[in-house]
């Protein structure tokens, strides 16, 4: 019976899943992360076939649950519809990407750390406390690494690993 | 031509005025005037260096204001991994998203600019281990910091508009005109804080929110299921929550049920 409540919910949370992407075949998609795999399968580990740039136009040419069909030239492959948006991104956006390697991002440093103009607005304003508040979850936040968000994802099979 | 000087000096002397109410130690608003030539300038739209000094500071002043951060490790690691799994199918994944727990019973959540949200020990305690109406709640407030609803709010403030123009060209920023900084991130608190949100702006955050936890895999109920809870706090409780808000019942009545 546990199984069976278990097999519903699944369902349910997919086809709510389904039922709140706005994609149809025909529609346009565009890429939102610095490079987009298009994959051999609809299945997050499958094989990529083609790696797409930021802010690239695809066209959707099948659904199948949170997976897209698309291509864009002569690229044609599968996607997570979580990671394209249903608008163009603003180019402005392509410049300011956080390095994504680990060699790049450690976990003791947040990769964007409160700005100094920030910082010196607390200073002034005498709100150290809350300053050093702030610079204590992002320390908090960055030993939540890209690593163990996929981690998390595969364990927990959400996003495109469900 | 008369004209145009005109406009212009009232809105440094409105924006003076604004300041008498955000006091800065030590720093003359009327400073501004030396940076006449800049505020004609003007420049459209918030840069992401500005928004993330923005973001900063209006974060620092919504710790101060809600008792600072509560250190909890092991409850911050997972408002961070709930958090993170939500923005890693965010329509801006330029952005490096911040979770934290602010040290107030009552029951609120906030966003700032840049990638900063909180929530308070009250709502965490509210939604107890239950991952889906957490997921609910940051999806809420990821979608106020990725459609930039403060910064829209920002830009187009009647009186701010010369000033953040200016201060968006830089000067605030490098120059130590502190300011005219004070002044956008004042109307960022005040807005995210205390006018809060206009309706449709709420609505919005909800859409987007549920359909983030959707698409992230959690159920897409969350959201809707911590209103009801709730609504069903009674007066006491309600009468903290999201003080800001539109009232519970409409926004229940819009999220579908499932």
């Amino acid at each position: 019976m546990k199984k069976h409540a278990r097999f519903w919910l699944a369902a349910s949370v997919l086809l709510s899943a389904s039922a709140l992407l706005a994609y149809d075949v025909g529609d346009k998609a565009y890429t939102k992360k610095l490079a987009t795999n298009l994959l051999e399968e609809p299945k997050a580990l499958a094989k990529p076939v083609a790696k797409i740039d930021f802010a690239a136009e695809l066209n959707v040419e099948q659904v199948n649950g949170a997976w897209l069909l698309v291509s864009a030239g002569d690229n044609r492959g599968w996607v997570f519809a979580g990671n394209v948006a249903e608008k163009k991104p603003s180019d402005d956006y392509k410049t300011s990407f956080l390095p994504s390697s680990a060699s790049e991002t450690t976990a003791s440093i947040a990769a964007r750390p409160l700005d100094e103009v920030a910082k010196n607005y607390g200073d002034q304003k005498g709100l150290g406390e809350a300053k050093a508040d702030v610079e204590w979850v992002e320390q908090q936040s960055a030993q939540v690494d890209d690593a163990a968000v996929t981690a998390y994802l595969q364990a927990k099979k959400l996003g495109e690993y469900k | 031509m008369k004209r145009v000087w005109l406009v212009f000096a009232l809105l440094v002397l409105a924006a003076g005025t604004c300041l008498a109410q955000f006091s800065l130690n030590g720093l003359d608003p009327f400073k501004l005037a030396k940076d006449a030539g800049t505020l004609i300038k003007g420049v459209a739209g918030i840069s992401l260096k500005e928004e993330n000094s923005i973001g900063g500071a209006v974060a620092i002043e919504i710790v101060a204001r809600f008792g600072g951060v509560w250190k909890d490790a092991a409850a911050t690691q997972r408002v961070n991994i709930v958090g993170k799994s939500l923005t890693r199918y965010c329509d801006r994944q330029n952005l490096d998203f911040k979770f934290g727990i602010l040290n107030s019973d009552t029951v609120n959540a906030f966003s700032a600019p840049g990638g900063y949200v909180f929530i308070t020990k009250g709502l965490y305690d509210l939604v107890g281990d239950n991952d889906d109406q957490l997921a609910g709640v940051l999806g809420h407030e990821i979608t106020h910091v990725t459609q930039r609803h403060a910064l829209k709010i920002i830009e187009r403030g009647d009186i701010l508009s010369g000033v953040s123009s200016g201060w968006s060209d830089a000067t605030a920023a490098r120059n130590d005109n502190y300011a005219v900084f004070g002044t956008v991130v004042g109307k960022g608190v005040s807005t995210i804080c205390e006018k809060g949100f206009d309706p449709k702006t709420e609505y919005a955050a909800d859409t987007g929110g549920r359909a983030l936890a959707a698409i992230t895999g959690y159920a897409p109920g969350g959201l809707r299921a911590t209103l009801i809870r709730l609504k069903m706090g009674g007066t006491n409780q309600t009468a903290v929550i999201f003080p800001t808000h539109p009232s519970l019942d409409k926004r229940i009545k819009r999220l579908p049920e499932e």
